[in-house]
C-alpha cells in the first residue's frame, strides 16, 4: 500500500498545474539560484515558481545533474571523517587517564641518613607551635624521632591537595624542587639519642648497632617518576663521614616525598622504593598487596606477596633483611627475614605516613596529622 | 542586481559586440564546458547538438535578412550574477528541457530517453484492466480527486522537494542541493510532508466524503490492486502550458 501511494502522490505532483502567471525563471536567475547569488525574496519567489512549473523543475533538475563535481576536498575533511575529531580527543583523553591510572608515582623512600642536613623550612617552627600540648609531650620523649617524623608530615600533602590534578602537582614539584627536601636528616647527635631511648625502653636490644648494615659510600639517588629525579647531592667529605656514621648506628629513616600530592597520604597507591643504606637491597611496592624486593641493586626483582591488600605510603629497611612499611589506614607491615610479611597490629585505623626503625624490634611511626607512636617489640605494643 | 562576475560580464559584453579574440576565448574556455554538460545530459548526442545550436544564438545573428541589421546575441541576457559558466550550463539545461519535451509530444518516448536519468514526465500509474470494478474505480478516482487537492495545497517548497524527489527522481543529496538543505533534512522533510498528505487525504475522505475507516481503507486498497480504468496520468495530464507554449513555436 505505501508503495501504491508513493505511485499515486508521484502521478499526482507530475500532473499539470495552471502556469504560473510571472513566467519561467530566466536562465540567470536559475544559475544565481544555484550559486547562491538570489536574495532570500528572489529565492522564494524562485521556489515558489518552481514548486509549480514543471518545465522549470526539468531544468533545475537537469541543472543539477550537470553540475561539476564539487572541489575534492582531502580525505580526512571529508565529513564523514567529521567524528575523527572527536573520537580522537576522548581517546587521548582516556589514554591519559588510564595512563596516569596504572603509572605509579615513584615514591622514594632513602634508606640512609641525608648526604647533608637539610634545613628546616621556615613553616616547621610555626606547624611545631600549632601542635597541642599532648603531642610537644610525646616528642618530649622521644625528640629526635618526632621532629624527623614531623618534618615528613610537612612534607605530606595537605588533604585538600589530595584531590589535585596529578599533573599540576608534578608541575609545582618541577618549578619547586625544594619541596621535595622534606625531610630533616638527623644528625649523628639525634641518632645516637634515639638510639639510646629506645635502648633504654627495650633492654632486649642491645645488638642492634651490631647489625647495621655498612657504611654507605654515597647517599643514593632519589628516583621518582620520569621527568623528576631528585637527586641527593654529593656530600661534602665531612657530611659524608657524619652520614657513615648515622648508618653505622643502623638507623632506618623513611623519607616520603611529595611526588603528586596524591600519592604519598595514601590516596591510591603509588611505587614507594624502600633501599637499605648501601642501597643494595630495595623493596618497593607496586600494587596494594604486593612488594618486590631487590637483593642486586634494583637488577632484578622478586615479587612477594605483603597479605594485606592495603595502601603502602611509606617504608624503612634497617638491614637487608628487615623492611617496615607503613600506610593508610593504620596499616604496618614488617618483613624480619626480607622474604615474608606480617601485618603488625596497630592501635588506631589512622593513616600513616612515615616510618623510622633501627631493626626488626623497634620503629617510630608517625601518623598523617603529626601523631608519632613508637614500638621496641616488633610492633606488639606501641606508645 | 549585484554583479559578481564582471570578469565574465566582460567577455559576454565584448562577445555580444563581436569581438573576434573576446569570442574566440570563450571558444577556447567554454566550449569544454558546454560538451562536459551535454554529455552528462545524454548520450545520444541530443544535448550536444543542442550545444552547438547554443553557438549560433550566443554569436548572434543579424535581425535583417541582408545580414546588416542589429547582432542580437544571447550573450545580452547575461548580467553577471552567476559565473558565465553557470548560466551556460543553465541556458543548456532550457534548451534540452524544452528540445526535449517538445520531442514528446510529438512521438512516443523511448524507455532511457530521460533527462540524464528516469523519465522527467509521467507514465501511466498501472495498466489497464480489462474489466474494472465501479466501486474501486470510484475509490481510485476519489482518492486522486482528493490527493490533488491536498499535494495543491501543500507549501511551495514542501511541493518542490516532493517533485524533486518524486518526480525528477534526484537523490536526496542532489534534492538537498537544490534547497540548499542538509541530506538527512531533506528525508526528514520528505517523510513528514508525506505523513501529512497521507492524514490530510484521510481527513478529507472521512469529513468530505463521508467514509469510515474501513472505506479510507479500501481506497487505498484499491489504488494498490486495482485502479481500474483510470490512467492518472492521463487523468493529470492537461494542458501543460510549457509544453504548448513549445508547441506553438515550432
Amino acid at each position: 500500500m505505501t508503495k501504491s501511494f508513493d505511485d499515486l502522490l508521484r502521478a499526482t505532483l507530475k500532473a499539470p498545474v495552471p502556469e504560473p502567471p510571472d513566467g519561467c525563471l530566466d536562465a540567470g536567475v536559475l544559475a544565481a539560484w544555484f550559486e547562491g547569488t538570489l536574495d532570500p525574496a528572489e529565492r522564494a519567489a524562485a521556489e515558489a515558481h518552481a514548486a509549480e512549473c514543471s518545465r522549470c523543475q526539468a531544468v533545475l533538475a537537469a541543472m543539477i545533474r550537470i553540475e561539476p563535481p564539487m572541489e575534492s576536498r582531502p580525505w580526512w575533511r571529508s565529513p564523514a571523517f567529521g567524528w575523527l575529531v572527536p573520537i580522537t580527543v576522548a581517546a587521548a583523553a582516556l589514554v591519559v587517564y588510564v595512563r596516569m591510572e596504572r603509572d605509579p608515582r615513584t615514591l622514594e623512600v632513602a634508606m640512609a641518613p641525608a648526604a647533608a642536613p637539610a634545613p628546616v623550612p621556615p613553616a616547621a617552627g610555626q606547624a611545631r607551635a600549632a601542635e597541642p600540648a599532648e603531642k610537644a609531650e610525646r616528642d618530649a620523649v622521644v625528640p629526635s624521632l618526632a621532629a624527623r617524623s614531623r618534618a615528613s608530615t610537612r612534607a605530606a600533602p595537605k588533604e585538600t591537595d589530595r584531590f589535585e590534578p596529578l599533573v599540576k602537582s608534578q608541575e609545582k614539584l618541577q618549578e619547586k624542587p625544594a619541596m621535595t627536601e622534606s625531610v630533616a636528616a638527623p644528625s649523628p647527635a639525634e641518632v645516637q639519642q634515639l638510639k639510646d631511648r629506645l635502648a633504654s625502653v627495650d633492654e632486649t636490644t642491645p645488638q642492634k648497632a651490631a647489625s647495621a648494615p655498612p657504611a654507605a659510600p654515597a647517599a643514593a639517588p632519589m628516583t621518582t617518576q620520569p621527568g623528576l629525579v631528585v637527586t641527593a647531592a654529593p656530600p661534602a667529605t665531612e657530611e659524608r663521614a657524619r652520614a657513615d656514621a648515622a648508618a653505622r648506628k643502623g638507623v632506618a629513616e623513611s623519607v616520603m616525598v611529595n611526588v603528586a600530592g596524591a600519592a604519598a597520604a595514601g590516596f591510591r597507591q603509588a611505587q614507594v622504593v624502600v633501599q637499605t643504606v648501601d642501597g643494595s637491597t630495595r623493596w618497593r611496592i607496586v600494587a596494594t598487596g604486593s612488594v618486590q624486593r631487590s637483593v642486586d641493586a634494583g637488577s632484578t626483582w622478586e615479587t612477594q606477596s605483603t597479605g594485606v591488600a592495603a595502601i603502602v605510603s611509606s617504608g624503612a629497611a634497617p638491614s637487608k633483611s628487615v623492611c617496615w612499611l607503613v600506610g593508610k589506614g593504620g596499616v604496618v607491615l614488617l618483613s624480619a627475614d626480607g622474604r615474608s610479611w606480617r601485618h603488625v597490629p596497630f592501635p588506631e585505623a589512622v593513616d600513616l605516613v612515615s616510618v623510622a626503625a633501627t631493626d626488626a624490634s623497634s620503629a617510630a611511626v608517625t601518623t598523617v596529622n603529626g601523631r608519632t607512636f613508637t614500638t621496641v617489640d616488633g610492633g606488639k605494643s606501641w606508645k | 542586481m549585484a554583479v559578481s562576475h564582471s570578469a565574465d560580464l566582460e567577455l559576454a559584453e565584448r562577445c555580444a559586440a563581436g569581438d573576434p579574440a573576446a569570442w574566440d576565448r570563450f571558444v577556447l574556455e567554454y566550449r569544454p564546458v558546454l560538451y562536459r554538460a551535454a554529455d552528462a545530459l545524454d548520450r545520444h548526442g541530443t544535448a550536444r547538438e543542442v550545444a552547438d545550436s547554443l553557438y549560433a544564438e550566443l554569436f548572434g545573428v543579424r535581425q535583417s535578412g541582408d545580414g546588416a541589421g542589429e547582432r542580437r546575441s544571447l550573450f545580452r541576457y547575461f548580467q553577471g550574477r552567476s559565473s558565465l559558466a553557470t548560466w551556460l550550463r543553465a541556458v543548456l539545461a532550457q534548451r534540452y528541457v524544452d528540445r526535449l519535451r517538445t520531442t514528446r509530444r510529438l512521438e512516443q518516448l523511448r524507455d532511457d530517453d530521460t533527462v540524464g536519468g528516469p523519465d522527467i514526465n509521467a507514465r501511466p500509474l498501472v495498466a489497464a484492466k480489462s474489466e474494472p470494478d465501479p466501486e474501486r474505480s470510484r475509490y481510485t478516482a476519489l482518492l486522486a480527486s482528493v490527493l490533488a487537492r491536498v499535494v495543491a495545497a501543500l507549501q511551495p517548497r514542501d511541493r518542490l522537494r516532493l517533485s524533486a524527489y518524486y518526480v525528477q527522481d534526484l537523490t536526496l543529496a542532489q534534492v538537498g542541493r537544490l534547497l540548499e538543505e542538509h541530506e538527512a533534512t531533506v528525508s526528514r522533510q520528505l517523510a513528514r510532508t508525506r505523513r501529512a498528505i497521507r492524514a490530510e487525504v484521510e481527513r478529507m475522505l472521512r469529513d468530505e466524503a463521508g467514509f469510515d475507516a474501513a472505506q479510507i481503507a479500501e481506497c487505498f486498497r484499491a489504488v494498490a490492486a486495482d485502479p481500474g480504468p483510470i490512467d492518472l496520468t492521463r487523468l493529470f495530464r492537461g494542458s501543460d502550458p510549457a509544453d504548448q507554449v513549445r508547441e506553438r513555436s515550432l
